[in-house]
């Protein structure tokens, strides 16, 4: 059974249509790379996946049971892990405070055993002797990693990644995709949302290439970045690479 | 006509007895407004009935004079529940749902001024709406809004006079009941305006405190 | 073009306006409080100040050679007012007390007032000011009756801007009573006979209505006294009387 199952996703911002209808699965396990031209509706469609939009019309499953708002949603939301192109840390909380509080709030866990995943977290992404210190002290790079270990403290079965490193300079891009690798590595299932067609080639299992709403072309990055074989496929590729 | 210090300064101890009542009706209505004023701001932001509810109270209470709302409780009241309200409880509830109804647009400016990304991020940790408003949105919030709080605390200690109409004896009033014996209206609104600068300073004095202590994380 | 045409409308009749005053009679600006029937009021149809008081000074200006413009503010700021040359006299059932006579000076008395006691209807305990002790009294603020409740021991005194509301209190029963002047009593539940109220007629202390006037004045204070004195004597102030009483 696939992780995610989305079925006829379709997704009008008044007149705009952004999804024309979108059908796919993913896998446990699996590294999803999403590409496209921007306005192609890549980030739309992720952030329909834990309904930060409300899909117009079709369907997500999850571990095969349909997301429903009022229903299910929150729970779900607790296994799917999101990071945002800008970072959305809580900036009235210190880093600790970032990584502990919804494991404490939502899944309960007392303060102790939520401080000792968050310290483990943050030796992963490199920021422990960050922990006491307030987000805007950090560089974007460094709160992009805290970031990840935020959504990482829910323990979720899915990461989310909106553009990670869309918003930072260029030679913070290195620490966070690494991390991100890293966790690929662990056996993540992960859905990414990038500009970066070398983590797309290196790390992804398949990428999705959406375009004008559509999903145009879904292969492994070997065959999709060496033999396109939709024209805007082709096109774009020609611009990125 | 001259100055008189002498005349000012006998005025002082009867004055001071009003300013007392100022600060006690406008604490208590700042303190009332924030909480009736958080209540409505939530209201006004969700989609259920209560919604309009919040709206029409807003509205009705920026829309009309401070004046004719006391004037509506005290008189207007007394005949539904056959027994009169004493003033001082007319003038509380007066205040307070005036104040509420401008705290409530601070406060949602306020909310709303949060960045809508500080939303998704803790919906999608799993946090429930109420979570995320609490915990995330209206602490940030709160801070955003001293200074106009600030502001509106200063307003309505400003406004509070108007409650002498219900012969309620605050600094005002008690300035003009000190003139209509002693006739010096100059000295006697001069020491009532340095009571005023008291208090409102000290207002000042208070939101800046407070805007430097919770500066972190901002 | 139109809103020009208007604008120079307006602009001409403000200065016709202008002129006339400038050419007719010299202006005796009469400050009152018109909410003191029937001393003085607010005509609801024509928006102007009418009442006992505004035809004396009408009378007074015929015979002074003044025109009268009357100023309605609150009771409170009427001697200020005087006193800073906003307003020349104030007309508005002033008693004459020692205490105002030391910062004005009073024409000779025009009327005669007695205070009242107003309670409810259904109250039969209080008949004098005595029985007044440690009880609500409602009176409009600065007046004469407030002075007066001032002087009864354990007395709480709730003071209102005006004499209506004052009333008001104590048939809605948030005062026990009111003491004010009777002319203004009578008047009240005349116009209001569904009020639960009565009054209990002229109470104790003779109290005298002057007009005032600022001390310095005492050429104009001359003028009208000699006018109050004609007019009483020509039937002129029992014509004003029979209008208003």
């Amino acid at each position: 059974m696939p992780i995610i199952q989305v079925k006829d996703l379709h997704k009008k911002f008044k007149s705009l249509e952004v999804l024309k209808g979108i059908s796919t699965e993913i896998h446990r396990g699996e590294v999803v790379v999403v590409i496209g031209p921007s306005g192609s509706g890549k980030s739309t469609f992720l952030r329909c996946l834990n309904f930060l939009e409300t899909p117009t019309s079709g369907q997500i499953f999850f571990n095969g049971e349909e997301i429903i708002p009022n229903k299910n949603l929150n729970v779900i939301r607790q296994e799917m892990g999101m990071v945002f192109q800008r970072f959305n840390l809580f900036p009235h909380m210190k880093v600790i405070d970032n990584v502990t509080l919804a494991p404490m709030k939502v899944r309960g866990l007392a303060e102790a055993e939520a401080i000792e995943r968050a310290y483990t977290l943050l030796d992963k992404v490199g920021l422990r002797d960050k922990a006491d210190s307030y987000p805007e002290q950090l560089s974007g790079g460094q709160q992009q990693r805290v970031a990840i270990a935020r959504a990482l403290a829910m323990q979720p079965q899915v990461m989310l990644f909106d553009e990670p490193t869309s918003a930072l300079d260029p030679e913070m891009i290195g620490d966070v995709l690494d991390v991100m690798k890293e966790l690929a590595k662990e056996g993540m299932t992960m859905v990414v949302v990038t500009h970066e067609m070398g983590f797309a080639r290196e790390v992804g299992d398949r990428v999705f290439f959406l375009d004008q709403g559509l999903l145009l072309e879904e292969n492994t990055p070997a065959q999709l970045f060496t033999n396109p074989q939709h024209p805007r496929t082709k096109e774009f590729l020609s611009k990125v690479l | 006509m001259d100055f008189d210090w002498q005349v000012a300064w006998n005025s002082v101890p009867f004055l001071l007895q009003g300013a007392w009542l100022t600060i006690q009706l406008t604490t208590i209505a700042v303190f009332f407004g924030i909480i009736l004023g958080t209540i409505t701001a939530l209201l006004r932001l969700t989609k259920s009935p209560f919604k309009y509810l919040a709206i029409a109270y807003t509205d009705f209470m920026r829309g009309t004079p401070l004046l004719v709302q006391i004037f509506i409780i005290y008189y207007g009241f007394p005949p539904l529940i056959q027994r009169p309200i004493p003033a001082y409880i007319a003038a509380v509830i007066a205040l307070s749902l005036n104040s509420g109804a401008y705290v409530a647009e601070i406060i949602r400016s306020g909310i709303q001024s949060i960045e809508i990304g500080q939303t998704e991020a803790a919906l999608s940790l799993g946090l429930t709406y109420r979570q995320t408003m609490r915990h995330i949105i209206l602490p940030q919030a709160f801070k955003r809004v001293i200074p106009p709080l600030g502001n509106e605390f200063i307003a309505l200690l400003k406004d509070s006079s108007l409650v002498s109409v219900i012969a309620l004896e605050e600094l005002v009033r008690k300035a003009q009941i000190v003139i209509g014996r002693n006739f010096r209206p100059f000295e006697t609104y001069f020491v009532v305006a340095i009571m005023f600068l008291i208090m409102t300073v000290s207002i000042s004095q208070l939101v800046s405190y407070l805007e430097r202590r919770l500066k972190v994380g901002e | 073009m139109k809103k020009t045409a208007f604008v120079l409308l307006v602009l001409s009749l403000m200065l016709t306006m202008t002129a006339t005053s400038i050419a007719a009679k010299p202006v005796l600006k009469v400050g009152t409080e018109a909410t003191f029937v029937p001393f003085e009021t607010v005509d609801e149809k024509t928006n102007e100040v009418i009442g006992f008081d505004v035809d004396l000074m009408k009378a007074i200006g015929d015979i002074i050679g003044y025109e009268i413009q009357f100023y309605n503010m609150g009771w409170d700021g009427l001697i200020p007012s005087l006193l800073n040359g906003n307003i020349d006299v104030i007309a508005a059932g002033m008693t004459i007390t020692e205490d105002r006579a030391k910062v004005v000076n009073f024409s000779d008395p025009y009327f005669e007032s007695v205070l009242t006691i107003v309670v409810r209807k259904d109250n039969n305990t209080i008949k004098g000011f005595e029985d007044l002790e440690n009880k609500t009294i409602a009176v409009q603020l600065n007046t004469t009756g407030d002075f007066v409740a001032e002087e009864i021991a354990g007395a709480r005194i709730a003071r209102y801007n005006t004499a209506p509301e004052a009333l008001q209190n104590v048939a809605m029963n948030a005062a026990h009573a009111s003491i004010i002047d009777l002319p203004v009593a009578e008047t009240y539940l005349a116009k209001n006979p569904n009020a639960p109220l009565k009054h209990l007629g002229a109470i104790a202390m003779n109290e005298f209505f002057g007009l005032a006037l600022r001390k310095q004045d005492t050429d104009l204070l001359k003028q009208i006294n000699a006018a109050l004195a004609q007019i009483r004597a020509d039937g002129t102030y029992q014509q004003i009387m029979d209008k208003w009483f």
